[in-house]
């Protein structure tokens, strides 16, 4: 996402206290914003809250905003950094033991495929929660969201080489996981 | 590079550099067994995020509103925090210089009283740390007294708080 010379103007107005502007940039970049903390968080109301506390944080931190980094790039570091204390936090560990499956993974229709659809979801999303929060942060800018090992490094504020050991063994455990329960699926669907 | 090797850095294929790449992508053509690896590395990981990118919807105007409210709680709340506390600090202002003379005083007498080396009357020098209640005066009054006493130090000397086997006056006054 290149920043367009409007945006940059946006940005400056922002800076000098137009909530408008502000707004602007809130609708324009909430839906990425809200998709990162679901992707780490794996559940919608904890992505909302990380969403809004992001941009609350970028507002308060506006002036500080040096126009040689992209507005993205400040967004998926705060986003993933908020995430990454909200993890490490006993509220998320509770709230992941009572919190039904979302929307995204539950249908109204309940052919057998579909069920197992949704089965499959719920078990990759509880196996990615078990995953260290740093690997999976890193799995999911990394894998998910397409970003480069130096972008990452960047977000996390962490070396490359850190960024690298946490891809390696994050890599090895979903694939160890899903040769066993994907396999599974496979020849059940078969 | 035997298969050992490659499994150490097949994890990190995408991240390798070309050369590297090549080396393990000639190894898994002479290894099924390394292929193989590969391939489910690639499929697992492939399926895994693809699971992983499935975002539920959110109502996007109720976010906006959200945010927009929460900014405004904070804004407010910051604001409040600085009225409240330009309101305290011109309360305190008056007393604030009345206490910042007194430490200025203060602080002027401390440096005034740090130990000194001080010439008594004879010539004689020594140092003596002043306590709160001495004056310079007084400590070269004390010298000259130790001195003509026949004292032949004239250092305070605070670990034995001795001086030829009397107790100093800045430890008494201490005591």
């Amino acid at each position: 996402m290149s920043q367009t010379p409007a945006e940059t103007e946006i940005i400056s107005k922002a800076m000098n206290g137009d909530r408008q502007a502000f707004r602007w940039i809130v609708e324009h970049h909430q839906r990425f914003v809200y998709a990162v903390g679901y992707k780490i968080l794996g559940n919608r109301v904890e992505a909302e809250d990380i969403a809004q506390e992001t941009f609350v944080r970028l507002w308060k931190n506006l002036s500080k905003y040096r126009s040689d980094v992209k507005l993205t790039t400040w967004l998926y570091k705060i986003a993933t950094n908020l995430c990454l204390d909200h993890l490490r936090s006993s509220r998320h560990k509770i709230l992941l033991r009572t919190v039904a499956p979302d929307e995204a993974v539950t249908s109204q229709e309940s052919s057998d495929q579909q069920v197992m659809a949704t089965e499959f979801s719920e078990a990759v999303r509880i196996f990615a929660a078990s995953l260290q929060p740093r690997q999976r942060a890193v799995f999911v800018l990394r894998e998910v969201e397409g970003l480069s090992v130096k972008e990452v490094s960047d977000i996390l504020s962490m070396s490359s080489d850190l960024i690298k050991s946490n891809l390696y063994h994050a890599r090895m455990q979903i694939t160890k996981w899903m040769k066993e329960h994907y396999s599974e699926k496979k020849g059940t669907q078969t | 590079m035997n298969c050992k090797q490659f499994e150490k850095q097949i994890y990190l294929f995408k991240e390798l550099s070309a050369a590297e790449q090549k080396k393990l992508s000639e190894h898994m053509q002479s290894c099924p067994k390394c292929l193989v690896l590969y391939t489910n590395i690639n499929e697992s990981v492939s399926v895994f995020s693809e699971q992983l990118s499935a975002v539920p919807h959110h109502d996007e105007s109720k976010l906006t509103v959200r945010v927009m409210d929460a900014m405004r709680a904070k804004t407010a709340s910051t604001s409040q925090w600085k009225d409240a506390l330009e309101i305290m600090m011109a309360a305190l202002r008056p007393g604030m210089t009345v206490a910042a003379i007194l430490l200025a005083g203060f602080f002027v007498m401390e440096v005034t009283r740090t130990p000194h080396r001080i010439n008594s009357s004879e010539g004689l020098t020594g140092s003596v740390k002043l306590d709160r209640t001495m004056t310079a005066g007084l400590a070269a009054q004390w010298l000259d007294t130790r001195s003509k006493a026949g004292t032949s130090t004239l250092h305070c000397i605070h670990e034995c708080q001795k001086i030829n086997g009397k107790t100093c006056i800045e430890c008494l006054s201490n005591n």
